[in-house]
């Protein structure tokens, strides 16, 4: 691998002039063809090695061989840091210690041995050995064959099948077992850095000298990772062998089936699920005795409500995305019920809220309210800092290392969270960012830290007024008015979907211009998700890549880079052949 | 300490007016939580003076000294037979009914004989003969009685027997002249807070309309400061289930006396169980091994129940085949939904019920 990211190094300086010359032309030819659409820029993705995130790895696992073997394995893949506002744009910068090393190896020997076993040999294997005590090199190559290039999204080289096959014989017969030899073969494999790393491996692109683009397999991976948070189908692998990724006909078929298949649910679900930063729900925890109705399943439904509610509006009704933060409709639970007040059928049900109820949209769902509060009360600056960091891509710094919070925790007469926030608003010191978070936190005052409704709080009035960016407003509809038609949030969006889709924070440099241009298509088929989604799976910005220097370090970095150890652990392996 | 005494106040009175107002719809579910024949007790056993009841082990040793001598059929299968097969003559053993004056309970004939009890706050008349029987039993006595335990947690872990009430009509919960009080069984379980010891109010209940149809007790009730009080119900039918068997209680001349509250509903459930019921429930419930460790002898329970019993005579024979009581029961408020009533059969019905916050 490490070989074939170098290819991808090339300077492209020439290619990139000769692009922005292109983009230019065609924009003066559509500019006197008076068209109102914007060029297609061209200019390439970054190329990027990224680590499978956990949910990869199971999806991984369950695509080739079934969701009770990826059930029965705790993904082993290692935590990854919040880049730019996702998780997986960490998969791109992590590396692997010793033991997250030996900790995937462990599971990759768990797959491989129930794959083997006798529940499931007979329909996972497509062959049976003649003699179940000793090696069949024919049987261990057919499976070794296409299990290879389903985990590995790509075929074997036949050097590298020579090995496997040739391992899985050897430990068959110290063991007297085909099937442990075979499961040994299989752990190669699962250790590998081709399965465990998505590589944008690349070639030169015949349509523009000096350019690159993804290969056919890198090509079928990231479609199928951006789109199924999952590995390529046995289609879109042939489609990637057959050559019909690079015709513009044969991407555009693939992305649209892909777009039809149920796959793309969990693909959305996965994207949203690390927009929102719902891993927080992972160790989320509300204080039994302040919010006895909250429980564990409470919060984990919570985060399924959310995600229900967005699969509902972006793909099975194909609404606009921005109606997200206004839409009354929503799914409950018996146990979200409980909180939201209201009676309801046992498992999900849909429910849409009347139009006088607070709750409207998805600021005033518990996953919101609950996730972007203190264990014990709602905090309006945790809940408008989110605001702007997952929905309009805002930072807004962390507080200084000497902050006082006594003013804070002293102002004893305060009965509603304004009054105590006001504290900050006279210290210099923290209005300066208090200022661009509570406003919008206090629209939602009416919802405490577990987001249950209350009229007042300690008795006193609350007031939800506020402004989000000259937008002024009296309650929490008007503040999800007021997001629903900011103009940063569509753009967001569309910088969250680019990073997700290419695997990796999109550059204000380099992909500005596709970044404007996808924020135009969007706004052109009135934000509907499966345009965004399909605008930039055909896009040569998807397709073609960039030299990134984070792959350089894949090659010459220091040591401890993890992506160096496992190709050194796989040579070791194929040096000696497969063997513990 | 002002400010307690004043945040105190506002609470009580943020509560009061929250009580007088009415329940959304004018109507408001409850379901049972708890329910338990209620027992009156002191820290010294004083209701008691004579102690305790013998169980089924203590009998069989003072009856069969020498079991080994005799046939299975001539010990344990006699004292089988002698459950299932009970008779409300007197024998050898003693029984100790309760020796007090007071009991809870409610006037259910109107009347204060001599048989009657007070209740702790004064009030006479109080019937509930089932407690002068189960009330030296140890097994019925909190808090650590086999019946007193596996009762109420069955309900917190059963749905078979998931009773509820719903109160319609009601302008306020703390006083109404006139409301209409609907017994039904549920369908669903019971939702456990976070602190996995009580049961969250403001779940849900679909009505048993399939199994639980011959179950529904219409009866008329008033709310007087706080506390609903209804008219009898004639043959309410309790699916009571505990250790995992299903079984009834059947309440002749029921009635409800619970006071009421957003989140809750607690008071009695008094009228007269039928006898036979009653106790084949017990023996139903509870193999030997539980009666033994509650030391609840069923045969000298039985004879207690007939020699008590104080109502309905039967026309043939005049014997009384009911015997008064008093259930301590507390419930839960729960949105009570019976398809019955919504329109989720209409077809033009919109997949999306609207409602709520």
């Amino acid at each position: 691998m490490a070989l074939a990211l170098r290819a991808g190094q090339h300077s492209h300086r020439a290619g990139a002039q000769l692009k922005s010359a292109l983009v230019l032309f065609t924009a003066l030819l559509v500019g006197c063809n008076g068209g109102s659409e914007s060029p297609v820029p061209e200019d390439p993705s970054a190329q990027r090695a990224r680590l499978l995130t956990a949910d990869q790895y199971r999806n991984s696992i369950a695509a080739v061989f079934g969701d009770d073997i990826a059930d029965s394995v705790l993904s082993p893949m290692p935590p990854l840091s919040r880049t730019a506002g996702l998780r997986a744009n960490g998969a791109a910068e992590v590396g692997l210690t010793s033991d997250q090393l030996s900790q995937i190896q462990r599971s990759a020997a768990a797959v491989a041995a129930k794959v083997v076993d006798p529940a499931h040999r007979d329909f996972l294997l497509p062959c049976r050995p003649a003699d179940a005590n000793a090696a069949d090199a024919v049987c261990a190559e057919r499976f070794l064959r296409e299990a290879g290039r389903l985990l590995q999204r790509r075929p074997l080289a036949d050097e590298r099948l020579a090995a496997l096959v040739d391992g899985a014989g050897r430990a068959a017969a110290q063991t007297d077992d085909f099937y442990t030899g075979l499961a040994l073969a299989l752990e190669a494999v699962l250790i590998s850095p081709e399965f465990l790393f998505i590589a944008d491996r690349s070639e030169p692109d015949p349509e523009r000298p000096g350019a690159r683009r993804l290969d056919g397999y890198a090509l079928a991976s990231r479609l199928s990772f951006f789109l199924w948070n999952g590995p390529p189908d046995d289609a879109l692998l042939a489609a990637a062998a057959s050559g019909e990724l690079h015709s513009e006909e044969g991407l555009r078929l693939a992305v649209e089936r892909m777009l039809a298949s149920s796959r793309l649910e969990a693909g959305t679900r996965a994207f949203f699920d690390d927009m929102l930063a719902f891993d927080a729900f992972d160790s989320l925890a509300k204080d039994p005795m302040v919010y006895p109705r909250v429980t564990g399943a409470t919060l984990a439904q919570a985060r399924e409500q959310t995600l229900r509610t967005i699969v509902d509006h972006v793909l099975v009704r194909d609404l606009d995305y921005r109606d997200l933060f206004t839409t009354r409709r929503t799914f409950l639970s018996p146990a979200l019920a409980v909180v939201y007040g209201l009676p309801v059928e046992p498992g999900w049900t849909p429910h849409e809220f009347s139009e006088d109820s607070p709750r409207i949209g998805l600021l005033t769902q518990v996953s919101y309210l609950a996730a972007h509060s203190h264990a014990v009360r709602s905090s309006p600056t945790q809940r408008g800092k989110a605001l702007r960091e997952e929905f309009l891509c805002q930072v807004v710094p962390d507080p200084p290392p000497n902050v006082d919070f006594s003013t804070l925790e002293e102002n004893e007469h305060a009965k509603t969270a304004r009054e105590r926030l006001d504290a900050h608003n006279s210290n210099p010191a923290c209005a300066g960012c208090h200022l661009v978070t509570d406003p919008m936190g206090l629209a939602l005052e009416h919802f405490d830290g577990a987001g249950q409704y209350r009229a007042t709080e300690n008795g006193a009035e609350i007031d939800t007024a506020g402004e989000l960016d000259g937008a002024l407003y009296d309650g929490v509809e008007g503040l999800a008015r007021a997001l629903r038609n900011h103009p940063k949030l569509p753009g967001c969006l569309v910088n969250r979907v680019y990073a997700w889709g290419t695997g990796g924070p999109a550059s204000p440099v380099h992909d500005r211009n596709t970044l404007a241009w996808l924020e135009d298509r969007f706004a052109a088929e009135g934000y509907r998700l499966r345009g965004l989604f399909e605008a930039l799976a055909t896009s040569p910005a998807f397709r073609t890549v960039r030299p990134a220097e984070e792959a350089v370090k894949l090659d010459h970095g220091p040591g401890p880079t993890a992506p160096a150890r496992i190709s050194e652990a796989q040579l070791a392996l194929r040096d000696t052949g497969v063997t513990r | 300490m002002r400010a307690v005494v004043a945040l105190g106040a506002a609470l009580c009175l943020v509560a009061a007016r929250a009580a007088a107002e009415a329940p959304p719809g004018n109507t408001i579910g409850y379901v049972f939580t708890d329910l338990f024949w209620s027992v009156y007790q002191t820290d010294g056993a004083e209701e008691c003076p004579q102690g305790f009841n013998d169980g089924p082990r203590e009998q069989f040793a003072a009856r069969f000294p020498a079991p080994e001598k005799l046939s299975v059929e001539e010990t344990r299968l006699a004292m089988e037979a002698a459950t299932w097969h009970p008779s409300g003559a007197p024998h050898d053993f003693a029984f100790h009914e309760i020796e007090s004056t007071y009991a809870y309970g409610l006037d259910l004939d109107g009347e204060s004989g001599p048989n009657d009890f007070r209740h702790p706050d004064g009030s006479p008349g109080i019937d509930n003969e089932i407690y002068r029987a189960v009330g030296c039993i140890i097994g019925f006595r909190g808090p650590d009685g086999v019946e007193y335990i596996f009762q109420s947690k069955a309900i917190k872990d059963e749905a078979y027997n998931r009773m509820m009430i719903n109160l319609t009509g009601v302008d306020s919960l703390e006083n109404d002249d006139s409301i209409t009080v609907t017994v039904y069984r549920g369908r669903d379980e019971l939702l456990t807070d976070a602190t996995g010891e009580a049961i969250m109010p403001g779940g849900t209940q679909r009505v048993d309309r399939r199994w639980g149809e011959s179950l529904i007790r219409h009866t008329r009730g008033r709310i007087e400061d706080g506390v609903l009080i209804t008219e009898p119900i004639d043959g309410l039918v309790i699916p009571w289930q505990n250790l995992q068997v299903p079984s009834v209680q059947r309440i002749r001349g029921a009635r409800f006396e619970l006071r009421l509250g957003q989140d809750g509903a607690e008071g009695l459930l008094a009228g007269y169980a039928d006898v036979d019921t009653f106790y084949y429930q017990l023996i139903r419930n509870d193999s030997t091994h539980h009666l033994a460790n509650g030391q609840i002898s069923a045969i000298s329970l039985y004879k207690a129940l007939r020699r008590l019993a104080d109502a309905y005579p039967d026309p043939e024979t005049g014997e009384h085949t009911a015997i008064s009581t008093a259930l301590d029961v507390r419930m839960t408020r729960v949105h009570i939904v019976d398809e019955a009533d919504d329109g989720r059969d209409d077809p033009g019905g919109s997949a999306f019920p609207v409602s709520g916050r």
